[in-house]
């Protein structure tokens, strides 16, 4: 059994996150399980070392749209809840920039939810990452990936 | 002043202004931001103008976004939006360059 109106959190926030405060905030007694994901900042981007990124968003669109993205999973998948938090600002090698967690009765439907709203997010929210190395600072833009100089 | 401000018709079509007009807020973002100087900035427009129209306005005062129009999106009161969508009094306009969230 699968409430009808899974629960949706979003949040676009400068402050850290993390997906167990998200794990947290989904589960229903009904759920068998959470999947969660964490993107992090890595040190290395198409060859090239990375020192940090910053990113940028029209937050309010961004929650906008994220809210109708996690939605379209609740709408095609039947989970229990679902939360996705991302980050702004400068974030250095090993944090989290962007956390999702999915509850719902059984695996399948939460690694399905999970994965559509990761995909999603990255070609329709409004972020921005800036990357910033030994070469000096530039805005990535497009998912996959070719930095452009500004 | 108050009262005509209540009673007459809205600013945009007020006949002492010769030519209808509208005023969007535009917000620009990432390297849109940059290359416009700012995030936020007032552009008045004919009235019936379209986002089209605007990005236009916005070429002429800052040559530099020119190279970024052909990958621009824009969203218009937090949608995205195609560019022959018309633009209404008070419509906020936003610059979105291709997304690189996650």
């Amino acid at each position: 059994m699968s409430p009808a109106d899974p629960t949706v959190h979003v949040r676009v926030t400068p402050e850290r996150i993390d997906a167990a405060d998200l794990a947290g905030r989904v589960t229903t007694p009904g759920s068998g399980a959470i999947a969660t994901f964490e993107g992090v900042v890595r040190n290395h981007h198409a060859g090239k070392a990375v020192a940090y990124l910053e990113y940028e968003a029209y937050a309010p669109m961004a929650e906008k749209v994220l809210r109708e993205v996690a939605g379209e999973a609740a709408a095609r998948w039947p989970i229990d809840a679902i939360a996705v938090s991302h980050r702004t600002g400068r974030l250095q090698i090993g944090e989290v920039s962007v956390a999702i967690a999915v509850a719902s009765a059984h695996r399948g439907d939460a690694f399905d939810a999970l994965r559509y709203t990761i995909d999603e997010l990255k070609v329709r929210v409004p972020v921005w990452k800036r990357e910033t190395g030994p070469d000096g600072s530039h805005w990535i833009e497009g998912p996959d990936i070719i930095p452009i100089e500004s | 002043m108050a009262v005509d401000e209540r009673s007459g018709p809205p600013a945009a079509t007020r006949p002492d202004e010769g030519v209808a007009t509208i005023e969007v807020e535009v917000l620009s973002f990432a390297r849109a931001r940059e290359l416009l100087g700012g995030r936020s900035a007032a552009i008045r427009l004919p009235a019936g103008s379209t986002v089209a129209d605007c990005l236009d306005v916005l070429r002429e005062r800052h040559a530099a976004i020119d190279r970024l129009l052909p990958i621009l999106l824009v969203a218009v009161n937090e949608a995205y939006a195609d560019r022959d969508q018309p633009l209404r009094q008070g419509d906020t306009v936003a610059l979105i360059p291709p997304v690189s969230g996650g």
